[in-house]
């Protein structure tokens, strides 16, 4: 019995992973991936989690719901699945269409919650079943261990080599036979039910129907999972239109934004020996390339599938660059040659890309790797004929991030803003004549980057416009920094689905202080929602406290995690790889904390464990918060940092639960313990939520995390309240 | 159960705990707005208070506009569709007037206009707003917004005129947002140009009444339409407007003998079918002449289509090929640079009378309005 149990939360932990993985992914890949969306889909998880925790421990707590609950799961992740693909089609929006948010969230909260619900109640009902063999903290502690497996499996073994789908196919049947196999012969129907639907399912290969049915009436040429998302190309006539996540990432063959790419920076250079590419559609570039005498063209793209796809459908068979397979960021810090030229193509803002490529540090990174005379260029969309507001105060961050790191810059509002940086002492020109007598001289011929287009595209009259519109924009010294990546929050503001929008407007017009209020007054009054459920312990005050504490240490956990996490990025590059070793690292800080702090805390009182965790990790908060300010100075050493973060809040998040846990089996044994793991999953999930989308652009990571040790303190001081009211009581 | 008395004092503890902790001094996070755009320009603070021109007064103070198609009730303090026209106690007032927030100098091929004045430029402009919402628009970001969402500048239909002058443009063109919800102001503007020697042309989706069109023509010069599509379905379901009231706007502008070019962007599988091609082509020919230009243009995606792929060459180049056979006699390909189409070709010899270069004009074969080696009578505003 004792073994089953454990073997039951470890495949459970295993499963949710797994499966959150897989819809969370999906959900990205069929809808644009920015960060509200992956924020919302984690929290739909993590909510989800918490009303099957309390449905398991109230309602179905002596159900033998546990027995089916795995086949439910596999098969409410395959209904997830099929519904995130085919609804928006079936409610009219035509392939490529942008789906408005509100029916995103809506079709996210379809697909993830009814798995994160079985999910959670299946831990619930299982605690009820097992606790005479398991604590709430093994139980965490083996969920967490399969959650950590499941991670790394799913990292290194299936999303980069195996189809997600027919992983997925295989994964449900196999779970079907563990349930057999764990639960006995009375699930025999269910289960080959099951195994029958998987191997149907594969032998008509739905995947591809389904994508086909998805992009109708457009005919699919290529599609690929690759670890960072889905590539699809298809076919019209002779032209290719490839996508990356269902957002649109070039065409083929392309000439306008290529020519724009390449000879706006290329003919500002007198000599021409290297350029570096970051990303984009190299085959369109390369050829704008060869039109010059450049020696070698190195090309640096994170994700290979979409390199292939390119190389595959791109019009040049000669191929006469050197590919490297790798973040951009990675490849800055770590090449040791310099370029003459390095161009990082237009991207969208709604990638949230502009988190990591139009920061300071990345700027210096681009420094350290630009030969003296050489120039660096890039773009971003400005919103056509007028520059709305969002846009303007984005483009000024990411303008004052430029000009506090080249000596030389200029901006070409073509329309779309083209920053034109170097430190070289010529001044760029930009006069139309400069560039028509360029190109003439050295016999350039271009479809639309030549005499008909130039007059138009460098018109002096909307130069002036722009750089009056940069001058009169004020946004104080801000610039998009890594520790505060201010420019995501005016690019979402100004996306299609929030451009114009009521939140938008009341974004941007809202001013400091009442903004703040309004998102901790949002942020006190969901994890106050937690109180209802306190009165399950029929001891009020003290225990409605720690589970308000889970929460609060649920979301200060996530909130730290994510913020290490994107730290990490800045720093490491995204690389799925590097990525996964974190979020596993984190994994086992939290185990350790979990073990450590469970061991230590069994032999004091039980007031003392909590006061002394929530004492500890306030000071780890507060002292990463102020390391941080200091690392800002230097930030060659904040890799260190992430992974400093990381490992804290690990720590800090294992150590608080089996606080908050011991504390309330000591009092209240029984079901109570497992009302924990509800409330730090719903907490969590807030965290996810609001952080990447709101917290860290409008605060920064060094006051965000001041401000975490805060509201911990504040949390601190209420359960002190509490014990001497209980004391005087 | 917890107390009702104990969740509020909670409550409150919270709330001012979470209130306190804002008080501290942490700067600007989200810095206050931008200045105005073109340096030097006077920006308008509020918006404007100007008497709308066709509208009716209804009961208990309300009333219809009179400008388009979608003649909206609009009940006191409301404001229709297009978001720039509001009723206040019973009069109705364009709040856009005088307010442009969108101000550019363009080559008139870009408009495009290929027999309007070619090779110069046009003092183009918009107030924000519009009254249709298609889902592919190229000026979301200004047409799908109120006017108080975006910057202003403040010039009356006097400074438009001088400034198009100063910069040297023949024409003033009413583009970028749909110009028929500033209507009063395009007008003065129109007659304030015409008082200086400029034209003035309008590029809409001609989504207006017949009244307030023919007033217009008066004052104006030229008309590009986008003629967006030639469905109902399309019209209903992409630009949430309808055809045949653009079909008969059409044909009052061609009617009244007003320089009419027509534009039709062609948006792959959604309205590039050869039978509608057709159909749209034939009705060009029978209702206005073969003379009309067409100009089918390719689709960069945007707005809520951005995610679509552009339209390929071929299926341009297949469109142009049956409106050549359905006998209309210049027909252009938009947005597809350094193609042959892009030049005028006389319909009666075949030699080309306009080469164009993007926005650049090179060989002109064009004397007195005719063809330089047949002398065939080449329709357009060509001095």
């Amino acid at each position: 019995m004792k073994i089953r149990g454990r073997i039951f939360f470890f495949t459970l932990g295993l499963c949710s992973i797994l499966f959150q993985t897989y819809l969370i992914r999906e959900f990205l890949a069929n809808y644009t991936v920015n960060s509200i969306l992956l924020g919302y889909a984690i929290f739909i998880w993590m909510a989800g989690g918490t009303i099957g925790v309390l449905i398991g421990l109230g309602r179905l707590s002596t159900s033998s719901m546990y027995r089916y609950g795995f086949n439910l799961l596999s098969l409410t992740v395959l209904a997830g699945i099929v519904f995130l693909r085919l609804f928006p089609k079936f409610l009219g929006y035509y392939p490529g269409e942008i789906v408005p948010l509100t029916i995103k969230m809506g079709i996210g909260m379809i697909s993830i919650l009814p798995s994160a619900i079985i999910s959670g109640l299946l831990f619930g009902n299982g605690y009820c079943i097992y606790q005479r063999q398991l604590s709430a903290s093994k139980a965490y502690l083996l969920d967490i261990m399969g959650f950590a497996i499941g991670g790394i499996m799913s990292s290194v073994l299936i999303f980069p080599y195996i189809i997600p789908f027919d992983f997925f196919l295989v994964s449900i049947a196999l779970l079907s036979i563990f349930s057999l196999l764990l639960f006995g012969s009375r699930l025999w129907i269910f289960s080959m039910l099951i195994i029958a639907l998987s191997v149907t399912l594969a032998a008509m290969n739905v995947n591809k129907a389904i994508s086909k049915l998805k992009w109708a009436p457009y005919e699919i040429k290529a599609e690929t999972d690759s670890p960072y998302g889905r590539v699809t190309a298809i076919q019209q006539e002779n032209q290719y239109s490839v996508y990356f996540n269902s957002q649109k990432h070039s065409t083929i063959p392309d000439r306008i934004s290529s020519e724009l790419t390449v000879h706006l920076p290329a003919l500002q250079l007198e000599s021409h020996d290297r350029v570096l590419v970051l990303g984009g559609n190299i085959e369109a570039l390369s050829r704008e390339l060869k039109k010059y005498d450049f020696r070698k063209i190195d090309y640096v793209a994170i994700d290979e599938e979409l390199v292939s796809t390119y190389r595959e459908l791109g019009e040049s068979k000669e191929q006469d660059y050197t590919v490297h397979i790798t973040d951009p960021r990675n490849f800055l810090r770590n090449t040791e040659t310099t370029y003459d030229l390095i161009i990082l193509p237009s991207v969208s803002y709604g990638l949230g890309i502009s988190n990591r490529f139009y920061t300071n540090e990345f700027f210096e990174l681009i420094n350290k790797t630009l030969n003296p005379g050489g120039v660096f260029c890039f773009s971003l969309d400005t919103g056509g004929s007028y520059i709305p507001q969002s846009i303007s105060m984005a483009l000024k961050s990411v303008y004052n991030a430029v000009s506090s790191n080249f000596s030389n810059y200029q901006v070409i509002y073509t329309p779309d803003a083209c920053f034109l940086c170097s430190h070289r002492a010529k001044p760029f020109d930009i006069n139309p004549e400069y560039y028509t007598d360029r190109i003439r001289g050295m016999g350039i011929t271009n479809s639309f980057f030549n005499p008909g287009y130039i007059g138009d595209i460098l018109s002096p009259f909307r130069q002036t416009e722009f750089m009056a519109r940069m001058e009169s924009t004020d946004i104080g010294k801000s610039s998009n920094t890594d520790f505060r990546p201010i420019t995501s929050i005016y690019a979402m503001l100004s996306s299609e689905e929030l451009g114009g929008s009521f939140l938008s407007n009341m974004m941007l017009g809202i001013s400091a202080k009442p903004a703040l209020v309004f998102i901790f007054g949002l942020l006190g009054l969901l994890l106050l929602l937690v109180i209802p459920f306190t009165s399950h312990h029929k001891v009020p005050g003290f225990f409605d406290l720690s589970l308000i504490t889970a929460a609060v240490s649920g979301f200060t956990v996530m909130f730290m995690e994510l913020t290490a996490l994107e730290l990490f990025q800045s720093y490491y590059g995204s690389v799925y790889l590097y990525i996964s070793f974190a979020i596993a690292l984190f994994m086992v800080s939290n185990a350790i904390g979990l073990e450590i702090f469970g061991f230590y805390i069994r032999r004091f009182k039980p007031i003392l464990p909590v006061l002394i965790s929530q004492w500890v990790a306030i000071s780890l908060i507060i002292m990463v918060g102020i390391l941080t300010k200091l690392f800002t100075t230097f930030p060659d050493y904040y890799g260190i940092l992430s992974i400093a973060i990381i490992v804290v809040s690990g720590f800090c998040g294992g150590m608080v639960f089996s606080a908050s846990v011991e504390t309330i089996v000591m009092h209240s044994p029984g079901r109570s313990p497992a009302f924990t793991y509800g409330s730090d999953l719903y907490g969590a999930g807030i965290a996810a939520m609001v952080v990447m989308p709101l917290l860290l652009p409008i605060l920064g990571v060094n006051w965000a995390l001041l401000l975490l040790g805060v509201l911990n303190s504040l949390i601190l001081m209420l359960i002190f309240i509490c014990i001497k009211l209980r004391v005087a009581g | 159960m917890i107390d009702r008395r104990k969740f509020i004092i909670r409550c409150a503890q919270c709330t001012s705990a979470i209130t306190a902790s804002t008080f501290l001094d942490l700067g600007a996070f989200i810095p206050g707005g931008a200045e105005s755009a073109v340096a030097g320009l006077p920006r308008a603070e509020d918006l404007s208070h100007v008497e709308a021109r066709h509208y009716r007064k209804l009961d208990e103070l309300e009333v219809e506009c009179g400008i388009c198609p979608r003649k909206c009730r609009v009940s006191p303090l409301e404001r229709g569709y297009c978001g720039t026209r509001e009723n206040e106690n019973g009069k109705y007032y364009t709040l856009v007037y005088s307010r442009p927030c969108s101000l550019n100098i363009d080559p008139i091929e870009k408009k495009p206009l290929f027999h309007f004045l070619p090779g110069t430029n046009a003092f183009s402009m918009a107030t924000a707003g519009c009254n249709v919402n298609c889902k592919f628009c190229q000026n979301w970001n200004i047409s799908q917004v109120r006017p108080e969402q975006v910057e202003n500048y403040l010039l009356t239909p006097d400074d438009i005129a001088r400034m198009a002058v100063s910069y040297d443009c023949p024409t003033i063109a009413y583009t970028y947002s749909e110009p028929v919800i500033f209507y009063e102001y395009m007008y003065d503007c129109s007659v304030k140009g015409h008082d200086n020697n400029v034209h003035s042309v309008a590029i809409t989706g001609a989504y207006i009444m017949p009244e307030p069109l023919k007033e217009l023509l008066d004052a104006l010069d030229g008309v590009k339409v986008d003629l967006k599509a030639f469905s109902e379905d399309f019209y209903r379901d992409y630009v949430r407007g309808e055809l045949q009231p653009v079909l008969d706007a059409i044909k009052i502008i061609h009617n009244q003998q007003k320089w009419l070019e027509l534009v039709y962007l062609v948006i792959p599988t959604l309205n590039d079918k050869e039978d509608e091609m057709k159909r749209m082509c034939n009705w060009i020919s029978r209702e206005l002449s073969p003379d009309v230009p067409l100009h089918l243009t390719r689709f960069h995606p945007m707005y809520l289509m951005k995610n679509l792929p552009s339209t390929p060459r071929d299926t341009l180049f297949k469109l142009h090929e049956i409106a050549r056979e359905a006998g209309l006699n210049y027909v252009y390909i938009g947005n597809v640079p350094g193609n042959k189409y892009e030049h005028t070709y006389c319909p009666q010899c075949g030699k080309i009378l306009i080469e164009r270069y993007g926005y650049r004009l090179g060989e002109r074969n064009i004397t007195d309005s005719r063809c330089k080696f047949c002398d065939t009578k080449i329709p357009g505003v060509w001095a």
